[in-house]
Order: structure tokens, then C-alpha cells, then sequence
């Protein structure tokens, strides 16, 4: 063990050696001579696969960090097993994302170096905000995010969309922080403190103090502006229509799940003591996200709009399962959230591949035909569909059916049978996706694959979330006992 | 009149919604809305000596530096956009952000 003052470097052994991984590829960015556009495009392509590796060792040095509770660096930094699956889910995910991506991004004209270097930046700020025990830590971190978010965004010079949803999404998202951290001074104000250990002991006996609450109320308007839940959520579909599919898949997957599983760690632990106070609030905002989400996601005929729609109403399901602290609950967010991640990774990054008259697929009705042209691109397509719908043997019905089961046993009846019911009226919308693919005019062939031979990596991961999401039952039982061993709450 | 620590909240609490009328009222230019999240923070950072001053405290003052710079980077990373913006559009006033359709 390395310990300068009393601080165990160990344990955040992941985090630093991504941080140098990034600089040292800005280094040698910076000194590769790349004059023209071609060789740019070779420094990029080299770099990224550099990337995969270096995200290979992270996921690994994470892992072999383990499921132990120490805390450090003067309580600023927590591992703990919930902590530990949480980081796994995000790194697993952004590897998948960064492997799927590689040629999307080359052909959407992004060869900069500093876009590899800003991601693996916004990975690190993750895993740290994740480990993150302190409201300072937490609000840095969070800030290092959002701030290479903005920044990923603002990167693609020449197309004035995401420029656009890039100033819509920093204002929001300024306005988000600026919630959060009225309330963090609130509770500060409170309490005297703002180390998470330290609140929980103080508000241990519950309290009933107006400032409190206020603070409270929001904290949880900030992470409402975050998660875009729903009296927050319009600037959602605006930025979603905007980015590229990369930068969707980061903010829909990577951005609101760390943040979910932030938002339940700030409820489980620092806010332990006041739990009948906040269920009342996010019961309220799971309701009006299910209602909004599932139903106005029908008229949707963008596609990037209705994942949007899709991921405010996904996160009503995760909030669900936020709703009471038991070890049942995290391992069935666990499942949930790989399960649906799964689904929106793989419908994304097969849309990626997928070329309409030279033009990215913008529209459900450009899938037209998809099934006479590319039969085994259209079954993996509606695979991922029939998934995040939630119909049976794929892995989004089991995630969806264990969310719930945790429900019923924390006795949210009401809740979960409403929720439950507004997902079946969100089918019609995956369905009527499946019928343009497989019904609609099948004399129409100008439709147009362009993956080339040199992202075998890409079809291969693509392949592999389709095996998963198909033969989800066969992984269910497995993965259910490996989590029931980690997980256990203080 | 005693100016007491609520007088103080108050003063901190109207700071905060002025910024906040700024970014709902004003959502044509980019510049002052940028104005407004500045005046946002400056209500925070008010918040926060208060509180640290009156728990006689160090780490309000510490999260008021940290503040004070992640907002001063961020505004930086605005002031960027704002000059893609105007390299592709020669404006500053950006018309479609009024239309946050639901």
C-alpha cells in the first residue's frame, strides 16, 4: 500500500491510470506531425484503438480493485460493492460505446486527437463522481462531466445542429448545477457539513426542518434538469435531434446512468434519515415521467426524439427501483439498467452502420425495406426494439419484470401497476417500427450498408449484445447469484 | 435594524430567481444569458460564506474557490461556442432556442 498522508492511493489506482493514459495521448497527439486530412484520420484511427486497450485495462483495474469498503483521500473518495458494480456497468458500457463508434466517427468527419482524450476524460470524471462521498467531490465531478460533454458537443465545428443542442444543453445543464448547488448550500446550511458519512450520522433521527427540505427539493430539481425527468425535461428531444449517434448513446446510456446511480447513492446514504420525505417527491416524479415519457413518445417519428422520449421514460423505471434501500433493489437496477443499456447500444450502433441514399438514418420511415435488403440487420434491430419494449425472453422483459418485483416488495402497488400499465401503451410505438421494417414497401432498395472490413470489432460487439439480449435467460440465473454475492448495504 | 443571517438568505434568494427570470425571460442572446448564469452563481456563492461564516466553517469557502472556477471554465467553453456559433451563422442572437418543443 502507498500511503502519503493517510491517504491510500490504491484504490483510485483505475482513475489515475486513465488520467495518464489521456495525457500521455495528448502527448503524443501533440508531437505526431498530421498535416493533411489523411493522415489526421490514421493518427485518429490509431489513437482510438489505443483508447479501446487503455478502457480495456481500466475495466480491469477496476475490477481487480474489488467490492471492499474503504474510504479515503479524508473521505472525499468511498469504494464500496455498490459502488464497484455501478463503475462496472458505466465502464462496460462506454467500452462498448467507444468500440462501436470508431469508424461512425471517422465518417462523420470527426479526426480530431482531442476528441479521445476528451472522452476518456468525461470517463474518469464518471468513475469519479461515482466514488465521489463528499458534495464537493460529487458537484467537481459532476462539473468535469458535463463539462466534457459540452465540449464533445461544441467539437463538430461544421455542423451548426449540434453546435445549437450544445448551447441548449449548457444551458440547461448550467441551470441544472445551479439548482443542485442551492441545495447543497441549503443542506450545508443545515447541517454544518457536506461529507456524506458526516450528514447521515446528523439527519440519522430525521428532521423537519424547512431549510432542509428546501434544500432538499432542490438537489432534486438539479438532478431532475439532469436525468431530464419530467417537469424538466424539454430540453431532451431538442439536444438528442442535434448530436451525432455517438454523442447520443453518451448522453442517453454513460451520462444518465452515472447520474441515476449518483442520485441513489446521494438518497441511500446522506439522505438516509429523511427517506419518507423524498419518497414523496420522486414518487411524484416517476409518475409524471412514466405518464409523459410512454405517451408522447408514441407520436414520434424522429428517431433520436423518440429515444429521447424512450430514455425519460427508462429512467422512471430505474427511479423505481431507487425507492427503497434494500440489496434487492441495487441488484435489480443492476440487471435493468445492463438489460436496457444492451438494447439502446445495440439499436443504436446498428442504425450507425445503416446509410439511407448517402444520408444517417434520421427518420423511422427511412427503415423502409430494411428486411428485403439486410433480413439479418432487421432481426437484430427488432431484437433490440422487442427489448427495450419489454416483451418476453428478451432481457429488457426480465429487467423490467425484476424492477417491478422489487416494487411490489417494497409495497408501491399503485405505482407499479401504473407503470407497468403505461409500458404496454409505449409497444404500439416498437411495434409500428418492426411494421415499417418488415411491411412497408419492399421494392425499395436504396437503402445502403456501408461498414467497411475494417470494423470486424464493431459487427462483432454488435453480435454479441444481440446474443445477449435474445439469450438473455441463460445469463440470468448466473448473473442474479454472482450479484447477490457482492452486493450488501450499510 | 440587526441584519441577521434570513436577511442575508433573502438577499442570496432574490440574486438567484433574478438569474433565473434572466435565462427564462431572455432567450434570444447568448450573452446575457451567459450574464444570468453568472448572477445564478454569484447567489450560490453568497449562500455558501453565509453558511460557512456562520458555522464559523472552512469548507463553504473552500466549494465558494471551487465554484468560482468550475463557472469560470464553463464559461470559457460558452464564450467557444459562441464563437462557432457566430463563425457559422455571423449572429449572436440564436432564434430556435425559444422553441423547446416538448
Amino acid at each position: 500500500m502507498i500511503n502519503i498522508g493517510s491517504s491510500n492511493f490504491i484504490i483510485a489506482i483505475p482513475e489515475i491510470y486513465l488520467i495518464i493514459v489521456a495525457f500521455m495521448i495528448l502527448l503524443v497527439g501533440l508531437f505526431t506531425r498530421s498535416a493533411d486530412n489523411s493522415s489526421k484520420i490514421l493518427l485518429f484511427n490509431r489513437l482510438s484503438s489505443l483508447n479501446i486497450i487503455a478502457i480495456v485495462f481500466g475495466f480491469i483495474l477496476v475490477y481487480a480493485i474489488g467490492d471492499m469498503y474503504v474510504e479515503t483521500f479524508h473521505n472525499l473518495y468511498i469504494i464500496s460493492p455498490i459502488i464497484f458494480l455501478f463503475k462496472l456497468v458505466i465502464i462496460f458500457f462506454f467500452l462498448i460505446i467507444a468500440v462501436i463508434s470508431r469508424i461512425y466517427l471517422i465518417d462523420r468527419g470527426i479526426n480530431q486527437y482531442e476528441y479521445i482524450v476528451i472522452m476518456l476524460f468525461f470517463l474518469v470524471g464518471n468513475l469519479l463522481m461515482l466514488s465521489s462521498n463528499d458534495f464537493i467531490a460529487f458537484y467537481v465531478t459532476l462539473e468535469l462531466t458535463t463539462i466534457c460533454t459540452y465540449v464533445l458537443m461544441f467539437m463538430a465545428k461544421k455542423d451548426i445542429f449540434s453546435i445549437q443542442a450544445g448551447i441548449k444543453y449548457f444551458l440547461l445543464g448550467v441551470l441544472g448545477t445551479a439548482f443542485l448547488l442551492y441545495g447543497i448550500s441549503l443542506v450545508y446550511g443545515y447541517t454544518g457539513l457536506t461529507n456524506w458519512t458526516e450528514i447521515r450520522a446528523a439527519l440519522n433521527g430525521g428532521a423537519q426542518n424547512w431549510v432542509l427540505l428546501m434544500g432538499l427539493v432542490m438537489i432534486l430539481v438539479g438532478i431532475g434538469f439532469k436525468l431530464s425527468l419530467v417537469p424538466f425535461h424539454m430540453w431532451t428531444p431538442d439536444v438528442y435531434r442535434g448530436v451525432n449517434k455517438f454523442m447520443l448513446l453518451m448522453l442517453s446510456v454513460i451520462s444518465k446512468f452515472s447520474i441515476l446511480f449518483i442520485t441513489i447513492r446521494i438518497l441511500w446514504e446522506p439522505f438516509n434519515g429523511i427517506i419518507s420525505q423524498w419518497q414523496q417527491i420522486i414518487i411524484l416524479l416517476i409518475v409524471v415521467s412514466a405518464l409523459i415519457g410512454f405517451i408522447v413518445a408514441i407520436y414520434q417519428t424522429n428517431i433520436k426524439s423518440f429515444i429521447a422520449y424512450s430514455s425519460i421514460a427508462n429512467m422512471s423505471y430505474m427511479l423505481m427501483a431507487a425507492l427503497a434501500p434494500s440489496a434487492e433493489a441495487v441488484k435489480n437496477l443492476i440487471i435493468f439498467s445492463i438489460a436496457y443499456g444492451a438494447a439502446l447500444i445495440g439499436f443504436v450502433g446498428t442504425l450507425m452502420m445503416l446509410k439511407r441514399n448517402n444520408q444517417p438514418i434520421a427518420d423511422i420511415y427511412d427503415l423502409k425495406g430494411l428486411s428485403k435488403n439486410f433480413p439479418y440487420l432487421a432481426f437484430m434491430l427488432s431484437t433490440f426494439l422487442i427489448s427495450m419494449a419489454g416483451l418476453p425472453i428478451t432481457a429488457g422483459f426480465f429487467g423490467k419484470i425484476l424492477v417491478l418485483y422489487s416494487v411490489f416488495l417494497s409495497k408501491f402497488y399503485l405505482l407499479g401497476v401504473l407503470v407497468a400499465l403505461l409500458t404496454v401503451v409505449m409497444m404500439y410505438f416498437y411495434l409500428k417500427v418492426i411494421k415499417i421494417m418488415y411491411f412497408d414497401s419492399f421494392e425499395d432498395t436504396s437503402i445502403s450498408f456501408y461498414a467497411s472490413k475494417s470494423n470486424f470489432l464493431a459487427k462483432f460487439t454488435l453480435g454479441a449484445l444481440f446474443l445477449f439480449t435474445i439469450l438473455f435467460v441463460v445469463f440470468l440465473y448466473p448473473m442474479t447469484k454472482i450479484l447477490e454475492e457482492i452486493v450488501y448495504l450499510l | 435594524m440587526e441584519i441577521t443571517i434570513f436577511h442575508y438568505l433573502m438577499l442570496s434568494g432574490l440574486v438567484f430567481l433574478i438569474g433565473v427570470f434572466g435565462i427564462f425571460l431572455n432567450r434570444k442572446s447568448i450573452i446575457s444569458l451567459i450574464m444570468s448564469v453568472e448572477v445564478i452563481f454569484l447567489a450560490i456563492n453568497i449562500n455558501f460564506i453565509i453558511f460557512a461564516s456562520y458555522w464559523n466553517d472552512f469548507k463553504g469557502h473552500v466549494l465558494v474557490l471551487f465554484i468560482l472556477t468550475v463557472s469560470a471554465a464553463e464559461i470559457a467553453i460558452a464564450l467557444v461556442a459562441l464563437v462557432i456559433y457566430f463563425n457559422n451563422r455571423h449572429t449572436t442572437i440564436v432564434d430556435d432556442l425559444s422553441n423547446l418543443r416538448g
